[in-house]
């Protein structure tokens, strides 16, 4: 049905209530209406009849006595009838006798036919045709027609009654009703806006009122109860998942509890496993890497220098008379002392600085010491550059346990250690091999009388000591000032005045005597002591000048050697500057000597280094060119004042036309890059022709005086005045 | 048959009514138009009939309705029409008399104007009869005769005495009386 829509109830009702109203009214007004009109229709009828009776009987004279005037008389008293339109009597032959008509109808009467006795009923009008009788005889007709206008007002009328009280009665109906419905429809509506109040919000705390109509009422008490019962379902509900909850969070402290413990299980097996693992590999006592790890350690050694072409020391060290202390002061003192020897090699290690190692590696394998049982040590020194670094250290490890070692009780022990040292890959290739030669050197060191060290191979020991001798000694020589400075001038070719002096190491040796520099200095690079001689030599160089400018002679450069260590020292141009500010000297007056092969180890580093002291005002030449590599490319960035032609060059400049070309050659390039040219080394009078002839700058040279004394060299200086 | 008869005779009517009244004014009376008057006055008395009433003790026995005419008979054939016709549920007989005495089972009396001179006692003798008189002669009505015919625009029409009616203890019909012109006794 169309009429009721899925739309409220209210809505609903009041379609139907004005529905049925609607009908109800519409069909009692029908029927009412119907009656009327058929009851007016019949007075209707009957007012006609009654005319026709009246106009008939009062007719019949007329008609019989043929008199018209009269019969119009009579039919016009129908005036009085208002819907009566028009009127005829007709002969009882049919014949037209008398005719009637209101002003106003404009009916042509003669159109009329007439028709049989009684009513007919057309659709404007009723018309009766009604026989004119006397003495029972029929002596004519009269028709009679009357209009339906007051029928149709009359219609009308009802109709529009009909239209008004149908609309003001469903007004009030419908006014009625709304008013009437709310008693029914506002609960209908209070619980359905409940029940989404309580469907969105879950809250089943609310309740309906209980109100309206009894089902309604009924209606509302099953909902509370509904929503009462939800309620405490919910409430029973949430009970129970506290209850769970409660229960899940004992549970879960429960297994927090002992996951914690299991934790604490574990890291005590992961401790002890450590510790089963540490003891695998190490030493309880002095916490040194065991034998077995050792072996691992010297195996990877091996191959690392296997790998990189490399040579490596093992040392066997043996305390001496070990034994003895042990005995007479007990284990745990024996103990203590091997803790303490422990300490001791590790420092002598850590400082072993003076081990020149390759800086290039990648990988490296770190000085270990371990400890085998008892007595004996093992230290593996990896990375040795050469032989004698081993037998360095072991002077080292020796020198230092000349000191005593302190016990807890502050008693003082002195103990000695031999030491045995094999070389890899000289004295064995693999990790037993190299062990029992480095015991078997050890066991050689104790014959040789204990404190002492021995290399597998008998000959390194000599060559090995000797070098580490000069070592020692050149230490010593810095503190007893057995060095000492001899000076050399440079002088110009053209003139032959002095241009500048330059300075060369010399030692003295209490016992040997003069030592060459060709002797110790590439020994002093290798350990490193060229850094505090170097510094040595350019300190005494500036304060010898600054000796002679005081003595009042006119004031030149003095020339140092730098060597490629002093050039990769961090702090040489702080040295330098110290050095000049100490002596008060002027920078211009300290002139720096180097050879491409000292600047070729780190060109980068050492041409800003050159560069900061050039910037000082410091000279810069560069000694013994033509031995290098001469690149031009290096030669042209580095910030040079001269250069000197090496004596090797100088020395055949007559014989060979070689050597003549080169410094032909040399000095060429040294006038193009605007460079002075130093000749060195020159002897004869010849070479300093030739060199004057191809306008050599300056020379120095025995020619003119050998290095000499610096109270020897004052006859060359110039004078102040000169 | 019957219908075209009627037809015909009211086509002729209007006619004969014309000549009538033409021969009258006249005084002129053709003899053929004579008749054609007399018919359709005897239609008339026939139709008198029927809106008067005569006392009821008149017709106590009576089936007849008696027509009686004294003096020289203007209607000769043409009263046959009427013989014999019944109204009111009565028989109409034509009866000629020659003495006013044997008026006296007369219903309707037609005086001829051939008796103008014994008009008053002809009404005299029949005074105490409630006999509804009838003439067609000028001034008949004013001496006493009920119903009187005349001529008018060519029309038959009749004047009433009624106060002879009264006389008569004869009433006459309103209806009839809206149709005549009334005249009384003393309007002479």
């Amino acid at each position: 049905m169309k009429l009721l829509r899925e739309d409220s109830i209210q809505h609903n009702l009041t379609r139907i209530i004005i529905l049925i109203a609607g009908i109800a009214l519409l069909f009692a007004l029908l029927i009412i209406s119907s009656y009327n009109i058929l009851s007016y229709y019949h007075s209707l009828t009957r007012n006609l009849i009654v005319q026709a009776r009246i106009v008939s009987n009062n007719s019949t004279a007329a008609i019989l006595f043929n008199n018209r005037i009269d019969a119009e008389e009579t039919l016009s008293a129908l005036k009085t009838v208002p819907n009566i339109t028009s009127a005829i009597i007709y002969t009882k032959e049919g014949k037209v006798f008398a005719t009637y008509q209101r002003e106003k109808s404009k009916e042509d009467i003669h159109q009329f036919i007439s028709h049989k006795e009684g009513y007919r009923l057309g659709i404007n009008h009723l018309s009766l045709l009604h026989p004119i009788v006397i003495d029972k005889e029929t002596i004519g007709n009269i028709y009679i027609r009357s209009d339906l206008k007051d029928l149709y007002t009359y219609l009308l009328l009802h109709l529009s009654l009909i239209i008004i009280v149908v609309t003001i009665s469903l007004f009030i109906a419908i006014q009625l009703f709304s008013r009437l419905q709310s008693t029914i429809t506002t609960p209908i509506s209070n619980l359905a806006g409940l029940m989404r109040t309580v469907s969105e919000d879950k809250d089943y705390s609310v309740r309906s009122l209980i109100h309206g109509p009894s089902e309604l009422r009924y209606l509302s008490n099953g909902f509370n109860e509904m929503l009462e019962q939800i309620q405490k379902r919910d409430s029973e509900l949430e009970l129970h998942r506290q209850h769970l909850e409660d229960l899940v969070n004992i549970r879960t402290a429960e297994m927090t509890k002992i996951n914690e413990q299991l934790e604490q299980q574990l890291l005590e097996r992961m401790r002890s496993e450590d510790k089963i693992r540490y003891m695998a590999y190490y030493d309880v006592l002095t916490d040194l890497p065991n034998r077995v790890f050792f072996k691992e350690l010297l195996s990877r050694a091996i191959i690392h220098a296997r790998r990189y072409g490399r040579i490596f020391a093992v040392f066997f060290i043996d305390l001496d008379h070990f034994k003895r202390i042990n005995d007479t002061l007990g284990h745990d003192t024996g103990d203590i002392l091997l803790k303490a020897v422990t300490k001791r090699l590790l420092q002598s290690l850590r400082s072993s600085d003076l081990i020149a190692r390759s800086d290039s590696d990648m990988e490296k394998i770190e000085e270990t010491i371990s400890r085998m049982g008892g007595d004996e040590f093992i230290i593996l020194l990896p990375e040795l550059k050469a032989v004698e670094d081993a037998g360095r250290v072991a002077i080292r490890i020796i020198r230092d346990f000349s000191k005593p070692f302190v016990l807890n009780d502050s008693r003082e022990i002195f103990i000695t250690c031999s030491i045995g040292i094999s070389i890899y890959p000289y004295d064995g290739e693999d990790v037993d091999s190299i062990l029992k030669t480095a015991d078997i050197a050890m066991y050689h060191a104790k014959e040789q009388g204990r404190n002492n060290y021995q290399f597998y191979k008998e000959s390194l020991n000599a060559d090995a000591l000797e070098r580490l001798n000069i070592e020692n000694e050149m230490r010593r020589a810095l503190n007893n000032k057995e060095f000492m400075l001899y000076y050399q001038p440079k002088i110009n070719i053209l003139n032959r005045k002095i241009v500048g002096i330059e300075a060369l190491i010399r030692w003295r040796h209490p016992k040997k005597g003069m030592i060459s520099p060709a002797q110790f200095i590439p020994l002093a690079e290798e350990t490193g002591l060229i850094i505090p001689i170097g510094e040595w030599v350019i300190r005494t160089a500036c304060l010898q000048n600054k000796d002679w400018q005081q003595a009042g002679f006119r004031p030149i450069s003095v020339a140092v050697n730098l060597s490629a260590r002093q050039i990769e020292q961090e702090d040489l141009i702080e040295t330098v500057s110290q050095a000049l500010s100490y002596a008060q000297i002027h920078p211009q007056y300290l002139e720096l000597e180097i050879t491409e092969s000292t600047v070729m180890k780190n060109p980068v580093k050492a041409t800003a280094t050159l560069k900061a002291l050039k910037d000082m005002g410091i000279k810069i030449s560069l000694d013994d060119f033509g031995t290098g590599y001469s690149s031009l490319n290096y030669l042209r960035q580095l910030p040079l004042d001269s250069l000197k032609i090496d004596r090797s060059f100088i020395k055949d400049t007559t014989t060979s036309l070689d050597n003549a070309a080169v410094i032909k050659a040399i000095i060429a390039l040294a006038h193009n890059l605007q460079l002075n040219v130093i000749a060195e080394g020159v002897e004869t009078e010849e070479q300093m022709a030739f060199l004057s002839e191809h306008e050599c700058d300056e020379m120095q040279g025995y020619l003119l005086s050998p290095p000499l004394p610096s109270e020897d060299i004052t006859q060359f200086l110039p004078k102040a005045n000169a | 048959m019957g219908n075209h008869l009627y037809k015909k005779i009211f086509y002729i009517l209007p006619l004969i009514l014309f000549c009538t009244t033409f021969f009258i004014c006249q005084d002129v009376l053709p003899q053929r138009s004579k008749p054609k008057e007399y018919q359709v006055k005897a239609a008339f008395i026939y139709n008198f009939v029927k809106f008067i009433e005569w006392p009821d003790e008149l017709f106590k026995d009576s089936t007849t309705v008696t027509f009686c005419i004294i003096g020289d008979d203007p209607f000769v054939s043409e009263i046959d029409t009427i013989q014999g016709q019944s109204v009111k549920g009565k028989v109409l007989e034509v009866t000629r008399i020659n003495s006013i005495d044997k008026a006296k089972n007369c219903h309707l009396l037609f005086i001829s104007s051939s008796e103008r001179k014994n008009i008053t006692y002809i009404l005299k003798e029949i005074k105490n009869l409630s006999v509804l008189t009838i003439g067609d002669t000028e001034g008949f009505a004013q001496q006493g005769v009920i119903i009187n015919f005349f001529i008018e625009e060519n029309k038959i029409r009749f004047e009433i005495n009624t106060d002879a009616a009264n006389c008569a203890k004869i009433q006459i019909s309103s209806k009839l009386l809206k149709l005549a012109r009334i005249v009384g006794e003393g309007t002479k």
